[in-house]
């Protein structure tokens, strides 16, 4: 049987009466890149929370249906548990403002006791800050506070901090959305060598089209909470099948 | 599958929190139990009659009612709250509208620090300083000129007075007032602001806008004021002169059920069902300030409803 | 218009006059606490916060015993209020929909309401009676009561400031809602929370009435233990300005200036720390 490194079968999320997504189900194998895209309050970073289980912080949000990653259950597991496996990066650069650059990227590693010596933490965060396309720019400040950085450097802090738990599944949340656009070609190829090096499975929530024919692999287009149509991105950026899609496309919802 | 780590982090955070709900479990306990025992012995003339007759030897020859304090509190709080209150109104006004920015600063940390300001150095401070010059130039004056008022009809013997009471807890009331007043002040919608001076007001006729636009603000101030000052403990024991009376002469000495409390509670023990008369007293001085600072609260709550805060 | 130039003119007058009005008695206050308190101190010396005080009519001696038992007060009421506060306030928000948070909040803001004499009663109820005696553990526990809504309000407040993406980056890197709470968010708001704790102390620093019949106003010996009575300096004062002797009240005043102080350094440490504060 194939195992799929997502699989998200069926999946409906309320939040008090609002029903925010409907009846969603994708499922794509390892080291691809999935694009979510839709306009926004589509329940596009609904899903991505549904996935990581962080909404679960929402009061009043429920969620039915099934999500496996790489196998595994994730409602069926303890939270704390399930969430080391996957990593997130979210829409406005959020760096710990309390911490140092280092910090930042070792908490992850040390919660969860990755490492068993400051060297082997060290080179840990070297490496999560060379993946990110980071370490040039401050491994001469790795003891500054993030907010000396500039925005686009601070999300890539944060992506750095979600790849040192060497996590399977990497969940973004319009991560080019507040970047400047040097910025967010840098994050875009630093995604693509993730994939291609690490295998990392990611999925990727935008709203540009653009974006989501670049660098993805696979694309779900979400309107209004449902899953308008999912398919291979060659597929559906050649030939979309529903009109919506069209439209979105070419930029017109 | 809900995460076992919550539940167990909740419950190691609930000793703490319940230790809150314990005090007032017990509050509730010792106050109903302990006044129990005198409202049994004299009903409710323990709360309307004006008569204080200890006796160390037996119960049968005691009497108290609790009316003179209470009627102090009551008197000694409207007095505060209404002196209090046009001079918090201004304080606002003044920080709000008219002060450079700077004067503001200062002015806010100085009606911040009259507000932590331990009471006991207003007492001593009240009953030091301002005693002695209200009775010289306000009490003496006063009695003097309108002796026909029944407000006016004693001597201010000692100074120490209801109406010294009443002066003294204005200003250590000020803070609290002005603190409400300017949260629904500062919370009024610029929109407004620029609609009623669009209208060519001078200011007075733009304050009085303002004022009516957080006139539930005011009440609330009012009733938090009030609340607090009935509950003032020390400094007013240390000016209200501490005599039986229920006379609506201001200069007369009065007693508030706090400043009863405050000096007769350590010698209760030795008079039987004294310390539960006391207790019956805190009761009360208890629901009332849970009536006026409720109210206030709920006041208060409609301000923040009113402008969205 | 002139009449309505006049009305705005008087208006000015009168607001900024009631204005300074309002604020006038605190530096009355602060400077005749300056002066004769001044005097005593200057009078009696160092000893003044060395010594025991005099016999009635004669000589200054100090206030040591209550100035000691105040800052046993501060210490042994924060150690019990401040760590009960701090969890009650985590409770509060990282639960808030438990009855228990509910009961917390509102709660703890009622806390406020009660009169401070009251709090005294209660303790002596249900501490001094049972142990048969006044202590600075009685004082000290209804020290710690008074100081529980300031330091539970200004710790959530502080608490529900950090934004909530920096919870979610928390629980993202896999930390446990405890890691999150300790790690990230008192880490971020540790500002708001350290002043919510000095408020706290300087709320109770300067206490009278819950100490009445509590802590027993021995203050002829330093007390050793929180077992034995106690004194503070707002209960001398209390005491002595009410006595009829000329040298009491000046030490009453001599008292006052070192409480008033004490205050005044924890106001403007808070004040350094947090631009607005509300005691």
């Amino acid at each position: 049987m194939k195992e799929f490194a997502l699989e998200v079968k069926d999946l409906n999320v309320w939040i008090r009466d609002k029903h925010i997504i409907k009846g969603v189900s994708v499922q794509i194998p390892r080291a691809k890149i999935l694009a979510v895209m839709g306009p926004s309050g589509s329940g596009k970073s609904t899903m991505l929370r549904a996935i990581n289980r962080l909404i679960e912080l929402i009061p009043d949000a429920r969620v039915e249906g099934r999500v496996e990653v790489y196998g595994r259950d994730v409602y069926a597991e303890d939270p704390y548990k399930i969430r080391r496996i996957m990593g997130t990066v979210f829409q406005t650069p959020n760096p710990f403002p309390h911490m140092s650059i280092y910090e930042n990227v070792a908490i992850g590693p040390k919660i969860n006791r990755l490492v068993k010596s400051k060297r082997e933490l060290d080179e840990l965060v070297r490496w999560a800050l060379e993946k990110a396309m980071l370490w040039d720019e401050v491994k001469d400040r790795l003891h500054d506070p993030p907010h000396r950085l500039s925005g686009g450097q601070q999300q890539r802090l944060c992506l750095a901090r979600a790849l040192a738990l060497k996590p399977k599944l990497l969940l973004l949340d319009e991560p080019t959305g507040n970047v400047d656009p040097v910025n967010a070609v840098k994050i875009e190829e630093a995604l693509k060598g993730l994939v291609k090096e690490l295998g990392l499975t990611i999925v990727l929530v935008t709203h540009t089209p653009q974006q989501a024919v670049r660098i993805s692999d696979y694309i779900a287009f979400l309107y209004m909470g449902k899953l308008v149509e999912f398919g291979l991105t060659d597929r559906i950026a050649l030939n979309p099948s529903h009109e919506l899609t069209v439209k979105f496309l070419r930029g017109e919802v | 599958m809900k995460a076992k780590h919550d539940k167990l982090f909740y419950l190691s955070l609930l000793p703490f929190a319940s230790v809150i709900f314990v005090i007032f479990a017990l509050l509730t306990f010792v106050l109903v139990s302990e006044s129990w025992p005198a409202v049994q012995r004299w009903g409710l003339s323990l709360f309307t009659e004006n008569v204080w007759k200890p006796s160390e030897v037996s119960v049968e020859q005691a009497r108290y009612g609790l009316l003179a304090p209470m009627y102090g509190t009551l008197l000694t709080s409207v007095l505060a709250a209404a002196i209090a209150l046009p001079l918090s109104i201004s304080t606002v006004y003044f920080i709000e509208e008219l002060a450079p920015r700077r004067v503001r600063d200062f002015f806010s940390s100085v009606i911040d620090l009259m507000a932590g300001l331990p009471t006991i150095i207003y007492g001593l401070w009240g009953l030091e300083v301002l005693v002695p010059f209200l009775r010289d130039s306000l009490m003496y004056p006063l009695r003097h000129s309108l002796p026909f008022l029944p407000l006016f009809s004693c001597d201010p013997t000692a100074g120490t007075s209801l109406l010294a009471a009443g002066v003294l807890l204005s200003i250590m009331i000020i803070p609290y007032m002005h603190g409400v007043i300017k949260e629904a002040y500062s919370s009024i919608p610029y929109t407004y602001k620029e609609a009623a001076l669009s209208l060519g007001t001078t200011r007075y006729e733009y304050f009085k806008i303002m004022l009516g636009l957080i006139r539930p603000a005011v009440l609330a101030a009012l009733l938090l004021g009030l609340g607090r000052a009935a509950s003032e403990t020390v400094a007013v024991a240390l000016v209200v002169g501490n005599a039986f009376n229920v006379s609506p002469c201001l200069f007369a000495p009065g007693y508030t059920i706090s400043s009863l409390i405050a000096n007769q509670f350590s010698e209760a023990s030795f008079y039987p069902l004294m310390e539960n008369v006391m207790f019956a007293g805190s009761l009360v001085l208890l629901v009332i300030g849970v009536l006026f600072s409720g109210l206030g609260v709920v006041m208060m709550r409609r301000v923040r409803e009113l402008y969205g805060r | 218009m002139d009449a309505r130039y006049l009305k705005e003119r008087a208006f000015l007058i009168i607001t900024v006059a009631l204005a300074v009005i309002a604020v006038f008695p605190v530096f009355h206050v602060l400077f005749t606490i300056l002066v004769r308190g001044g005097q005593t101190l200057l009078k009696a010396g160092p000893s003044f916060l060395l010594d025991v005080p005099p016999p009635p009519g004669k000589g200054l001696g100090g206030i040591a015993p209550s100035l000691a038992g105040t800052l046993m007060l501060a210490f042994y009421s924060s150690i019990a209020g401040i760590p009960l506060s701090f969890f009650a306030a985590i409770l509060a928000v990282e639960f808030p929909r438990s009855l228990i948070a509910k009961g917390v909040r509102v709660l703890s803001k009622a806390l406020l309401e009660i009169p401070s004499v009251v709090v005294g009663m209660l303790v002596y109820a249900i501490m001094v009676v049972p142990m048969g005696q006044f202590s600075i553990l009685a004082g000290a526990v209804a020290l710690a009561i008074m100081m529980i809504p300031y330091v539970t309000t200004y710790v959530e407040e502080a608490l529900e400031s950090v934004p909530f993406t920096y919870r979610e980056a928390g629980f993202s890197v896999g930390m446990l809602r405890s890691q999150v709470v300790f790690k990230v968010v008192v880490g971020i708001a540790k500002r708001g929370i350290l002043t919510g704790m000095l408020i706290g102390i300087a709320k109770v620093l300067g206490e009278t009435a819950p100490l009445l019949f509590t802590l027993g106003r021995d203050r002829y010996s330093v007390p050793t233990n929180v077992f034995e009575y106690g004194d503070s300096i707002s209960l001398l004062i209390f005491d002595y300005v009410q006595t009829p002797y000329a040298n009491m009240h000046e030490v009453a005043w001599g008292a006052a200036l070192v409480l008033t102080l004490m205050f005044l350094a924890l106001f403007t440490l808070v004040k350094r720390y947090a631009g607005e504060v509300r005691l």
